[in-house]
């Protein structure tokens, strides 16, 4: 006995799975796009936040800050301090400290750079440069004896 | 009379394809929303560069009167009384300060107002200092003290000049 029901054949379910998943890839790519542009954004203002601490940190310290010094600060992903030991290193801060000229002895200049060391998702580069910034900073012990 | 449709050739395809407009409106409404976040933090980031450029314009300066005031307290390290003469004279023309007297001592206040101008936006840093007459073994941090270190921006400005009816008839 001869069934009327027709059933899809192999090539229209392969064309037809094949469509689904191009268009399903296009906007998985769509939602991507935005979770990246939403973890720039976090980072950045994380970024922001750090970096002021740091500044307002060096701006208080009574004593001198130094000078020619280099640092650098790790943060897990979720930009918890963490030290170069542990794995799940994602972000640093890269710091130099410096006199701004030898006529400007009570003058230090802080530069600041946030790195963010793994790349996002959907795109390669090894190290993203988060923000950047340049301060004076005022040596408060250097005019506290005669010069 | 309630019309039913017979037949549910195409129904799966039409419910495919409304799912998948729907995902891609969501997907859009969320990179519309994620790219004004991310607009943002970087004006806020911008905004604070150039908080931090005031600032460190402000430090140049407060540095120089410091440097000046040490110099002013070496000269007249043997006649403490003669301090402001000599540092008048070496603040120059373009700094503007007052100086008060009472009785026999004398003070000076230092005024600055630094602007920046920035994406046509004008900063403002206005800073006052106080310098206090030095004794014998005054340092520079002793007398000289920042009595005001405001930063602002540029007020907004309400437009009228748009022709509005007033009432009158």
């Amino acid at each position: 006995m001869k069934s009327n029901k027709k059933g899809f054949t192999l090539i229209e379910m392969v064309i037809a799975i094949g469509i689904l998943a191009v268009l399903a890839v296009g906007i998985m790519r769509l939602f991507l796009t935005s979770q990246v542009s939403h973890q720039k954004a976090v980072d950045l203002d994380y970024a922001v936040l750090e970096t002021n601490a740091l500044i307002e940190r060096f701006q208080d310290i009574k004593g001198s800050p130094g000078n020619g010094s280099s640092f650098t600060i790790y943060y897990n992903d979720k930009w918890e301090r963490t030290n170069i030991i542990e794995s799940n290193i994602q972000y640093a801060i890269y710091g130099d400290l410096a006199k701004l000229s030898d006529d400007k002895a009570g003058l230090l200049h802080l530069d600041l750079r946030v790195v963010r060391l793994k790349p996002y998702i959907l795109e390669k580069n090894g190290e993203n440069e988060i923000y950047k910034i340049s301060v004076i900073i005022e040596d408060l012990s250097y005019w506290g004896e005669d010069k | 009379m309630i019309l039913k449709l017979k037949s549910q050739n195409g129904s799966s395809t039409l419910l495919i394809s409304l799912l998948l407009v729907t995902l891609v409106v969501f997907a859009l409404l969320s990179i519309s929303s994620t790219a004004s976040e991310l607009r943002l933090s970087r004006k806020n980031a911008e905004n604070n560069k150039t908080y931090y450029m005031l600032d460190s314009e402000g430090k140049r300066f407060l540095y120089d009167i410091k440097s000046k005031i040490n110099e002013a307290l070496i000269l007249s390290r043997n006649d403490p009384q003669s301090f402001f003469e000599h540092f008048d004279n070496l603040l120059g023309d373009n700094i503007i300060r007052t100086i008060n007297s009472d009785n026999n001592t004398r003070l000076m206040t230092i005024e600055r107002n630094i602007i920046l101008e920035e994406n046509s936006k004008r900063r403002f840093l206005d800073i006052i200092l106080t310098i206090n007459q030095p004794d014998t073994e005054s340092s520079v941090n002793d007398i000289c003290s920042v009595e005001e270190w405001k930063m602002w921006q540029e007020p907004f400005e309400l437009n009228n000049t748009i022709d509005l009816w007033e009432g009158i008839p």
